[in-house]
């Protein structure tokens, strides 16, 4: 059904039909897919524009774990001698700290994207939903050079990964998923209410305490609780982290499943949640 | 295949606005209210209401019902007042927004630049915006790469397309946004009135674009209040006024319409005395335009003098009125401003209360050949400045052309472009030393002499 034009080539094929919406929706993945490119470029943006007119650019990325390892090394090492495992507790905390520096960034940069992002939000068609996923992707990098000196510490600590280290891809996508998820739902709900970006560091704060970052999870051992200690998905993520670097005894039992169910959930929720909302975006923000 | 490029059908678009009964609370229902309020934004929100929505009782359809199609290849104006509902039907089409009613199909590609913005982030450098708004229109980075330089050349951005948008004017802006959307070969080219902030030249060079970029078989939807540019550029126009649609059809014939009534512009108006504009000091009663001999037309013959009438009606002794017009032309370029110079203020003297009619004259053979719309102000200004009324588009008004001796265009039969239309004394003399030379006339090789030099 495509008509040539003089230019030779139309885009007539692409038929956009504009109706109003209700209800839930399901996420058109191909749409999604279809504008990967702009999701890429939307994370690039973010990447380039984060660290400028700092001095320090990317180092940032790294020393925001190694100066809260260095304080928690001292106040809950040193001070309050909370047990690591028996594990040097720099290592001990900074291994937890960078996957929950992803996720705390993640969600903290993402539920800022749309209202921060506004203008082109008004300007401009495209899936919506690119905004956090970006924002979300965009930190990967901010994660892969935190990781990179988490390798030199291990290094320097003469501690060498154990071969369950194969897993860390499969725990990293679990900590992925549970950012995209809580991000969704924390974009929609900050572009209706603002009050989500002053709750955001809050949130954060008690959500790092309710995970095992500062102390090991092995503190809690009535199964009960560590069962529902569990819906938390980072909960998983770190205990997975220090099992599969550091050689901890936190192997991944059947909780584990409780946090992937509990990503699972979050991701399908959050989307829904957010395809949801999105039809007021443009009026709203 | 002769499907429409753009079908809408009864395109309807709300908006909430405002608080209906807030007034008539007291204070405990205003505390009542306030401690309620997060649960009801919440129970909306689950609705999937905007969260302040259910805060604003009063709604306003800012579309209303509008349908309309248009083909491949097409040019269509879309024109109305400010708030006729053009930027939000533009809104739709580009899919920024949903409508509240009614449904439209768009058939292709959409290259879009509307009054809102352009879409760029401040922070990205011109050629960074430049991929980013390709990659969103749908272009691969491939394509971008290779129209990235007839973009640039577009724009006239030149050397600061390495610079961070932020530091850009608003024309620069605009003008690399249009370039954008030009270049990447929409289907549907949607323009607002976006290109009013970029300098004359420019505009035309978009324009010219646009019938290139028509001509390419894509179809353009073009936004604009400046009637000329419709009649000129747009095989159909599509009036809106207050979200409706009150005429399509070929574009002269609409324009016309809207010129005539659209605006309630004419060649007289009244106001009633309740509406008039102004303050405690004056105000504006009516406003006419008349001829030399009398007669009130919204048409003048472009070597006749005319005046704009303004009755100025004064509530208090002893005050300066000061009145200002403007003239602009129908491309909204102000063609001038002037001041009453026999104004008793400028003399130091006051006015007395009472009705009075202002008219300043304009001279035939001055204006070019166009539409032009009055604006006007009045102010108190003597001991101190008090703004009375600033009112535009007060009347409206087109200037016809003529021929004749008296006239600028002689019987000259080509365009005469240009902002005015003076008429000038010409000379023409012969240089050479025997010009008087009887032979020399006789031979038909020199110029006729003109009537100046008889």
């Amino acid at each position: 059904m495509s008509e040539t034009s003089l230019t030779g080539r139309t885009h007539r094929e692409l038929e956009v039909r504009i109706e109003p919406t209700s209800g839930w929706r399901a996420v058109s993945l191909k749409e999604l897919w279809d504008y990967r490119e702009v999701v890429f470029f939307l994370a690039w943006r973010d990447i380039k524009v984060q660290y400028k007119q700092t001095i320090f650019g990317f180092a940032w990325a790294v020393f925001q774990p190694l100066m809260a390892m260095v304080i928690f090394s001292v106040i809950f090492g040193k001070v309050a001698k909370i047990p690591s495992d028996g594990i040097p507790y720099p290592i001990f905390s900074y291994a937890a700290l960078v996957p929950w520096y992803f996720f705390a960034n993640s969600i903290t940069k993402a539920s800022n994207s749309l209202v921060g992002g506004g203008n082109i939000l008004k300007q401009i068609y495209f899936p919506r939903l690119a905004m956090p996923l970006s924002a979300v992707l965009a930190n990967c990098l901010d994660f892969a050079l935190a990781f990179t000196v988490l390798l030199v510490m291990m290094a320097f600590y003469g501690i060498v990964p154990t071969a369950n280290v194969v897993w860390l891809p499969a725990l990293l996508l679990l900590a992925l998923g549970a950012a995209l998820g809580v991000s969704f739902i924390l974009t929609a709900m900050n572009v209706q209410f603002r009050d989500v970006r002053h709750a955001m560091t809050f949130l954060v704060q008690a959500w790092m305490f309710a995970t095992p970052v500062v102390y090991p999870s092995s503190l809690i051992e009535d199964p009960f609780w560590h069962a529902m200690y569990s819906l938390n998905p980072m909960v998983g993520v770190i205990e997975g982290f220090r099992w599969a670097l550091l050689g901890t005894d936190t192997a991944p039992d059947t909780s584990i499943l409780i946090s992937v169910a509990v990503s699972i959930c979050l991701l399908v929720v959050g989307t829904l949640y957010f395809k949801r909302m999105e039809r007021t975006f443009a009026d709203v923000v | 295949m002769s499907r429409p490029v753009i079908e809408a059908h009864g395109l309807s678009k709300r908006y909430h606005i405002g608080r209906l009964k807030a007034h008539k609370q007291n204070i405990q229902d205003r505390i009542a209210a306030a401690v309620a309020a997060p649960f009801r934004r919440a129970a909306g929100l689950l609705r999937g209401q905007a969260a302040s929505a259910g805060d604003l009782d009063e709604t306003f359809w800012a579309l209303k019902d509008v349908s309309f199609e248009v083909a491949a290849g097409e040019v269509v104006g879309i024109i109305g007042s400010n708030g006729s509902g053009k930027s939000t039907l533009l809104k739709i089409l580009s899919r920024i927004t949903e409508p509240t009613e009614g449904w439209a199909t768009v058939r292709g590609r959409v290259g879009s630049l509307l009054e809102v913005g352009t879409g760029f982030h401040s922070e990205l450098t011109g050629r960074e915006n430049v991929a980013l708004n390709g990659s969103i229109l749908g272009m691969s980075q491939a394509e971008v790469r290779s129209k990235f330089d007839e973009i640039v050349e577009f724009s006239e951005v030149g050397q600061f397309i390495d610079t961070p948008v932020k530091h850009y004017s608003s024309g620069m802006r605009v003008r690399l946004a249009f370039a954008v959307a030009a270049h990447v070969q929409p289907d549907v080219l949607v323009v607002d009135e976006v290109l009013a902030v970029g300098d004359a030249r420019f505009r035309k060079k978009c324009m010219d674009k646009m019938s290139h970029v028509a001509k390419n078989g894509s179809t353009v939807l073009f936004v604009s209040h400046n009637a000329q540019t419709v009649t000129s550029m747009c095989d159909r126009a599509v009036w809106l006024k207050n979200g409706q649609v009150v005429q399509t059809g070929p574009a002269s014939e609409t324009v016309a319409a809207y010129l005539g009534a659209g605006l309630g512009l004419s060649a007289e108006r009244t106001w009633a005395p309740e509406d008039a504009p102004g303050k405690g000091i004056a105000r504006l009663l009516s406003a006419r335009l008349r001829t030399r001999d009398g007669v009130v037309t919204d048409c003048v013959d472009v070597r006749e003098s005319f005046c704009i009438e303004l009755e100025v009606d004064v509530l208090q002794d002893g005050q300066g009125i000061l009145v200002l017009n403007g003239v602009q032309n129908g491309d909204g370029a102000q063609v001038f401003s002037a001041v009453d110079t026999r104004n008793p203020v400028l003399q130091k003297k006051h006015w007395t209360r009472g009705r009075h009619l202002v008219r300043m004259w304009v001279p035939g053979n001055l204006l070019q050949v166009d539409t032009y719309t009055v604006e006007t102000f009045v102010a108190a200004w003597e001991p101190m400045r008090i703004d009375q009324c600033y009112e535009r588009d007060i009347l409206c008004f087109h200037v016809i052309d003529a021929f004749g001796d008296d006239s600028s265009r002689g019987n000259f039969a080509g365009t005469l472009p240009g902002a005015v239309r003076p008429l000038l004394e010409w000379e023409i003399e012969r240089t050479d030393a025997d010009w008087r030379s009887p032979r020399l006339v006789e031979s038909g090789d020199g110029p006729l002499p003109s009537k100046a030099m008889q």
